[in-house]
């Protein structure tokens, strides 16, 4: 969820291609600031990672390219990281992150920020928070300032949770209560995990958000904000050396906190399909499937991303192919892999065409998918599929915060953002044989969870 | 005769655009083809742009869609492929391709990695050149846009905006959708397409731009190799009419059930997208509802939490745009919401901008032009803007313009497009939940309620 602009961040499958070379480079020493490793990425641009004393861990990828550059900050907790009846406490949180400092008046970041010629916002997911600018480069200490502030600094009172309570209350309306997609992924992650937190919306159920006290958001803030649960990562137009010294002069001085162990259930595996419907005013019936597949260190995930490609993605896709060029009964065809912590769902969304019944694509899509593991998949769909892999990936790092963006998820999510490189490496050995033992071993009945969504009259 | 003159026309540069933009290069091609081509070979893909200079504002009466559906319809067929061919062809190429309608152009759009370029450059082509229209397709094509269409109106802040479109613009070429409504695609057959084509696909009329990884003289000669000429044509000059004055305010209801939200658009018309007064516009717009810190998100958000969004725009169009502001409170905050709004644009055209709201958005304004150019792609896109509404300088002169804004235009501008009577507005809600109190509020406005899926919207 994102405290500005209605626009849900979701990380398109990311691989890299053609940037296998790791080198280490001619390191800038910076005292208190240790070199932990560098890699070289897309386009011959090189990111060295850094750590403080305190534990803040530092990502930079100095890049001329424009005259700008991405400052983002990562915070290694998520929505998965809440408590039962305190959903979505990790949202509201961040929407407060926005607010006052002791230093600080409330509208302060924004103003100075925006006076810079500079965007700022934030996203809270399943697996991490971050903060996000993008600013004109020669403006780097006011960023770097604002921002090791309010990891240390800011101040929680009753009016702004209030007034910020409901803001999240009309955001979830947005999101949620009017949007029908909104309700079916919703009821679907509800549905198909039972004990593992991805079962919750992460912008929280409406009467968690509700019954929030001050004392809630003060020990989220004490437990997870501090430099050793983070990581700034900085890509685009600076210079290295000085975004160290300034790094270090103002987060430098912030102690690290014990940062509590996580102790997530283990989700059980499913044993038998699920299926629930839901009655909307809708236009037309849709459907959400989700098969349970694991965590992204998972050596099956880049199959998986493959096989998402053949048989959903793009419009020369299996079931696109079927369900909305041939029998056209549908008006939309999607699938989406999740690269997340712990084991996610493979999500797969029809819109039906008029009186279409959801039904009858799901009919479809098993169908195909039992063709698929008896009779395989071809040579070619498996290079079309890595082709729009690397396509999509090189649209994703375009621009400075792109890059970033990239950096900051792999480093959440499996501790390391060369991580995308062992990950284009294992996306480039899928062979056709793997793909049918993925679709086999996790498109299963019995590993699904199906949610209809039929018009109400 | 065109073969005789192609190597003159091909080396013939055109000169005055490179000034628009640095470091583009273009050329009249011998097909009749515009080429302008921006070379930055950061990663190893090009953005390309084939946009052809006319659009929904050229679709007859009661055949609104008509260009959308013709861009469509290369998609459909060419001699050499057909609609699974092309869409396994583009797939296959690692390429993106979209076929898009806007009010003065119809394009494809898309993006090929470096290796496949002249296979992209053929597919778009023979996209170009070899359509074939089939009557299977086409139908299948009416089909999906009316499911498209229907679709529309699940999602309530897509349907506002429409339906605002409709509302503000009703009998000008502006007011109508360059989708078209589910009445106008079903009148309109597969002769009207072939005619729209034969019209508009011409010689001169065309533009092909590409940004990335791609040299100039490589492109050139893979253009050459696919593309030897367009046909002649003639293209009727089109110019927007004037628009009827707004005399008194009016609202449109758009009901839909079970809303524990609305969606607000109130507005008016603006300026055209070449008037002197854009850019003071622009920065004083920037104050009012353009930014996490202007006066409308500060009020409406964050003083009193009654909506997630709070913003307004000026549209930037080739004729007169339209002037916005957009909230989404729950239900019981709707009337608040909108009196708020109206006070807000009062205040502000009785006793303008103070200096730090002046400065704060004077800087954002010229400072983020740093943005402008960061990617390839965008780099384009912004020339392409300017090249087609006719902003001659358009982007060089975009930052300069805007440092140029002083405090004395900011207040003029304000004084003469904010305002908060009359107004039209569109809110998607449920009805009966806000009718009574909009009556009582604005007892002098007209007040219509239509069903959120009919698509007749009245004056």
């Amino acid at each position: 969820m994102i405290k500005r602009f209605p626009l849900f961040v979701l990380i398109a499958p990311l691989i890299f291609f053609g940037c296998t070379s790791k080198k280490e480079q001619s390191t800038v020493v910076v005292p208190g600031v240790k070199f932990l490793k560098s890699a070289t990425l897309w386009g011959g641009l090189v990111a060295t990672e850094y750590q403080l004393e305190n534990g803040l861990k530092i990502i930079l990828v100095p890049d001329k390219q424009a005259p700008v550059y991405a400052y983002q900050v990562w915070f290694d907790v998520g929505s998965r990281d809440e408590k039962i009846g305190k959903t979505g406490i990790a949202h509201l949180f961040e929407h407060l992150m926005f607010k006052e400092t002791a230093g600080m008046t409330e509208g302060e970041f924004d103003r100075a920020i925006t006076t810079l010629g500079g965007n700022t916002n934030a996203s809270t997911w399943v697996d991490w928070t971050h903060y996000r600018e993008e600013l004109p480069a020669g403006t780097l200490e006011t960023v770097v300032k604002l921002e090791a502030d309010r990891m240390v600094n800011l101040v929680l009172d009753q009016k702004q949770l209030d007034s910020e309570r409901e803001v999240v209350l009309n955001e979830r309306r947005f999101r949620v209560d009017n949007s029908p997609q909104g309700k079916m992924y919703e009821a679907l992650y509800k549905e198909a995990f039972i004990k593992h937190p991805y079962r919750w919306p992460t912008i929280g159920w409406a009467q968690d958000i509700k019954s929030y006290t001050l004392q809630d958001l003060k020990s989220f803030y004490k437990t997870f904000y501090s430099p050793n649960n983070a990581t700034v990562v900085v890509v685009g137009d600076f210079d290295t050396k000085a975004a160290l010294n300034l790094i270090y002069k103002y987060y430098g001085e912030i102690p690290s906190e014990n940062i509590p162990a996580r102790q997530l259930p283990e989700e059980p595996p499913q044993d038998k399909e699920k299926k629930i419907t839901l009655t909307e005013p809708v236009e037309s019936e849709k459907l959400a499937s989700g098969w349970h597949i694991p965590s992204i260190d998972d050596h099956d995930l880049a199959a998986i991303l493959v096989l998402n490609q053949i048989l959903f993605h793009g419009k020369s896709s299996r079931l696109y192919q079927i369900l909305v060029e041939q029998t056209q009964i549908a008006t939309e065809v999607g699938g989406w892999v999740p690269e997340w912590n712990d084991p996610g769902l493979f999500e797969v969304e029809v819109t039906l065409r008029g009186e279409h019944r959801a039904e009858e694509a799901d009919k479809i899509i098993l169908e195909e998918i039992e063709r698929l593991i008896k009779e395989g998949v071809s040579p070619r769909e498996v290079q079309k599929a890595k082709n729009q892999y690397e396509s999509k990936y090189y649209q994703g790092v375009s621009t400075a915060a792109g890059k970033a963006t990239v950096i900051g998820h792999y480093q959440m999510t499996v501790g390391d953002f060369t991580f995308s490189q062992e990950l284009l490496s294992r996306v480039g050995r899928v062979s056709q044989s793997d793909i049918n033992n993925v679709a086999g071993k996790y498109l299963r009945l019995s590993n699904r969870t199906a949610a209809y969504m039929k018009r109400k009259s | 005769m065109k073969l005789l003159i192609f190597p003159i026309l091909t080396f013939l540069l055109l000169g005055c655009v490179e000034e628009a933009m640095e470091g583009l290069e273009s050329k009249n091609l011998g097909s009749g083809i515009k080429l302008f081509v921006f070379s930055q070979p950061i990663l190893p893909t090009t953005s390309y742009f084939l946009v052809v200079q006319a659009g929904s504002t050229r679709d007859p009466a009661g055949k609104e869609g008509l260009a959308n559906l013709t861009i469509e319809m290369l998609l459909r067929g060419t001699v050499n492929r057909n609609r699974e061919k092309i869409l396994e062809d583009i797939d296959y190429l690692g390429a993106s391709l979209s076929a898009i309608a806007t009010y003065d152009t119809v394009q494809l759009a898309g993006t090929t990695l470096s290796r496949t370029q002249d296979k992209f450059i053929e597919l778009l082509s023979d996209l170009l050149l070899h359509p074939t229209f089939p009557a299977e397709e086409f139908e299948k094509l009416k089909s999906e846009t009316i499911g498209q269409l229907q679709l529309l109106s699940e999602d309530d802040r897509s349907l506002n905006k429409v339906r605002f479109t409709q509302f503000l613009f009703h009998g000008h070429p502006l007011g109508r959708l360059t989708s078209g409504t589910p009445e106008s695609i079903k009148s309109i057959t597969l002769d009207d397409v072939k005619e729209f084509y034969k019209k508009y696909f011409v010689d001169g009329n065309v533009i092909l731009a590409a940004a990335g990884d791609i040299e100039k003289g490589d492109l050139v000669d893979y253009i050459e190799e696919y593309i030897s000429e367009l046909p002649e044509g003639e293209i009727e000059p089109f110019s927007y009419p004037a628009l009827t004055p707004i005399a008194k305010s009016k609202i449109l209801l758009v009901d839909k059930p079970e809303r524990t939200q609305t969606q607000i658009l109130l507005g008016y018309y603006g300026v055209a997208g070449d008037s002197p007064d854009y850019y003071p516009l622009y920065v004083a717009n920037n104050a009012f509802g353009g930014t996490f810190t202007a006066r409308l998100m500060q009020e409406v958000r964050v003083a009193r939490g009654w909506s997630y969004g709070a913003y307004s725009k000026f549209a930037r169009r080739k004729s007169t745009g339209e002037f916005f502001t957009w909230t989404f409170p729950a239900v019981k905050d709707t009337i608040p919401t909108i009196e708020l709004t109206q006070k807000l644009l009062d205040d502000l055209s009785e006793k303008g901008l103070n200096k730090d709201e002046f400065n704060i958005s004077k800087n954002y304004s010229v400072r983020e032009t740093a943005f402008d150019t960061e990617t390839p792609t965008l780099a384009i896109s912004r020339f392409l803007e300017g090249y087609i509404m006719g902003w001659k300088g358009y982007p060089a002169d975009h930052r300069k313009k805007l440092e140029g804004v002083t405090g004395k235009d900011v207040e003029n501008v304000i004084k003469k497009y904010f305002h908060s009577k009359p107004f039209v507005m569109t809110i998607v809600c449920t009805a009966s939940d806000i009718k009574k109190g909009l009556e009582e509020k604005y007892p002098d406005a007209q007040i219509v309620v239509v069903p959120y899926n009919k698509w007749d919207v009245p004056s």
